[in-house]
């Protein structure tokens, strides 16, 4: 019962401050929702007695990302400003692609017998076990190093976003 | 202490009657309240110990007299005992005064963030072998996540307050957190792979089994005092980085008077900047604690006296002892960290970065590489692979 309250209440947390993130005005309340977050979802975690993952989740989202993140926001020009930041007919979109999105990976825990199979197979999953899946070529070595591939398209994309649109000009 | 609660709980009679969940509550809520008091009680008694210390080191005359009226005299240990309660009650009755433009929501939190975060540090510390309010498997590794709050309080503390000295001086805080965050993780690497756990009893545990040696039929522990020897670059970095964790002298640019006012405080007053000041000395009592735990045995005493005192005592005497072990030496860690700060002057900014980058770093990982090496001759022993 205990669990159950605490996991609502984290769980309104979390959507609270992700609303929060997204909607606020001022890009440096948005980034401290968004550590609040992180926060949340490392105590869901703990919840799922995943307390290993829950420290990393800590130390890598709270204690890095998100202290560099705040530190380039202090370093931009228009931290609050009195318009929405998104425009709403973007913002819609982005909502309804948001929520398709959990339905659809709703309807994939949910749905798919093959993955309750093998998800039961795996009672107590420690630390070694996941490392050796995800290292050992037979298991999840692909898409372990898909999801790295991935993250070198968004840093390729923050790269194209944040460049001039005019080419610099080059000195003589 | 859980257990015992709990039992204490059920011979009270109003108490008795209610469901097993609400009991847990309640033990939860009166062991909080005994933690909060410890901690703040344990702060009072830092403060007062620096002041009496500075005051010791430089001949201040307030901490050294100032004293209920029987013990008025400069007495060694009772002289300035009223000052830390003169102190407090000051820092309670003074008007809390929030600046017009501070970014009020940031601004507040921060000073109630800086507290939770260190009082959340302390609840995996184990003052003796299960006396621990949670024995959590990841402990070091949760001690370091829940650090790094503080190092966003202070950000928060800085840039809320509207005002350049304190956006200065916490943005100098950060980067002197972070860059010295990391020199101290590989400190403490060398203990926890010789002890092959995270967990902060283990690793004492494995410390007080360290180094047996077999005469004959004689066994010889040797316990710390070879882990220490082992560890010993580590230990060093570890206070050296301990220290410009908790922003304490000489790595305390961030309020360099001359160029910051006060630094990311300078806003703050009143119950509020007291909040800043116990973190900073709660902190310095968890550095202390983990220097303790993880390089000096934690609550054992060495050799081979604890086995010896497990079997000859109860229980209860043998806890008590480890726990004034345990106090005694963090307390005496304390008092280097006291030493240290009016000992030695301020560094400035960019030799403070190079001396954490190529001095600190290069020595923790030359720790590293030794406890490495020991603990794979050590299994290689262990095996008999050599005899």
């Amino acid at each position: 019962m205990v669990n159950d309250v605490a996991f609502y209440l984290l769980t309104a947390f979390v959507v609270v401050s992700a609303l929060g993130v997204v909607l606020n005005r001022n890009i440096l309340h948005a980034g401290l929702s968004l550590i609040i977050c992180f926060w949340c979802v490392a105590g869901l975690y703990l919840l799922l007695d995943a307390p290993f993952l829950a420290a990393i989740q800590v130390l890598i989202y709270v204690g890095a990302i998100s202290v560099l993140l705040l530190f380039a926001i202090m370093l931009t020009h228009r931290i609050s400003s009195r318009e929405p930041r998104v425009p709403s007919g973007r913002m819609l979109g982005a909502a309804s692609i948001a929520v398709a999105f959990m339905l659809l990976a709703g309807w994939i825990f949910s749905n798919i017998p093959v993955l309750r199979v093998w998800l039961a197979q795996y009672p107590n999953t420690d630390i070694y076990h996941l490392a050796l899946s995800f290292m050992s070529p037979g298991q999840f070595l692909v898409p372990f190093e898909l999801v790295s591939i991935l993250l070198l398209v968004a840093l390729v994309a923050a790269v194209i976003i944040a460049r001039r649109d005019e080419p610099l000009e080059v000195t003589r | 202490v859980h257990q015992a609660l709990k039992y204490l709980l059920d011979l009270i009679p109003p108490f008795n009657n209610l469901s097993g969940i609400v009991q847990d509550v309640i033990v939860m809520v009166v062991l909080l309240i005994i933690f909060v008091i410890f901690v703040s009680v344990s702060a009072l008694v830092l403060i007062w110990l620096e002041r009496k210390i500075s005051a010791r080191m430089q001949n201040r005359v307030g901490p050294m007299v100032a004293a209920p009226w029987g013990w008025r005299s400069r007495n060694m240990w009772t002289g300035g005992l009223l000052q830390t309660g003169a102190d407090a009650i000051k820092l309670l009755f003074k008007e809390d005064i929030i600046p017009s433009q501070v970014d009020l929501p940031v601004y507040k939190s921060a000073s109630y963030l800086v507290i939770t975060a260190t009082m959340l540090s302390l609840i995996v510390i184990p003052i003796g072998q299960d006396l621990v309010v949670s024995n959590m498997n990841v402990g070091l590794l949760y001690l370091l996540a829940v650090s790094s709050l503080t190092v966003i309080s202070i950000m928060m503390a800085g840039w809320g307050s509207n005002n350049k000295y304190s956006l200065l001086g916490g943005l100098r805080s950060v980067a002197q957190m972070i860059s010295y965050e990391v020199p101290m993780i590989v400190a403490l690497m060398g203990p926890v792979i010789m002890a092959g756990s995270l967990n902060l009893q283990d690793i004492v545990n494995s410390e007080s089994t360290f180094l047996r040696l077999t005469f004959g039929s004689h066994h010889f522990m040797v316990g710390w005092p070879a882990w220490l020897v082992v560890n010993f670059l580590g230990f060093v970095v570890y206070l050296i980085c301990g220290n410009a964790e908790t922003n304490r002298p000489p790595f305390d640019l961030v309020e360099g008077e001359s160029e910051l006012v006060a630094g990311f405080s300078t806003e703050y007053s009143g119950m509020r900047f007291a909040m800043f000041y116990l973190a900073e000395f709660i902190n310095m009592f968890i550095i202390s604690c983990v220097a303790t735990l993880v390089f000096l045995g934690g609550w054992k005493i060495g050799f081979n006296i604890d086995p010896l005192l497990i079997q000859h005592l109860p229980l209860v005497v043998v806890d008590l002892i480890g726990f004034v072990v345990f106090m005694t030496k963090a307390y005496l860690m304390v008092l280097l960290f006291m030493w240290v700060r009016w000992s030695f002057p301020r560094l400035r900014a960019d030799h403070l970065m190079s001396f954490g980058w190529k001095v600190l770093l290069p020595t923790a990982l030359v720790n590293l590489v030794i406890a490495t090496f020991v603990t794979t001759i050590w299994v290689i022993f262990a095996s008999g692979a050599l005899g």
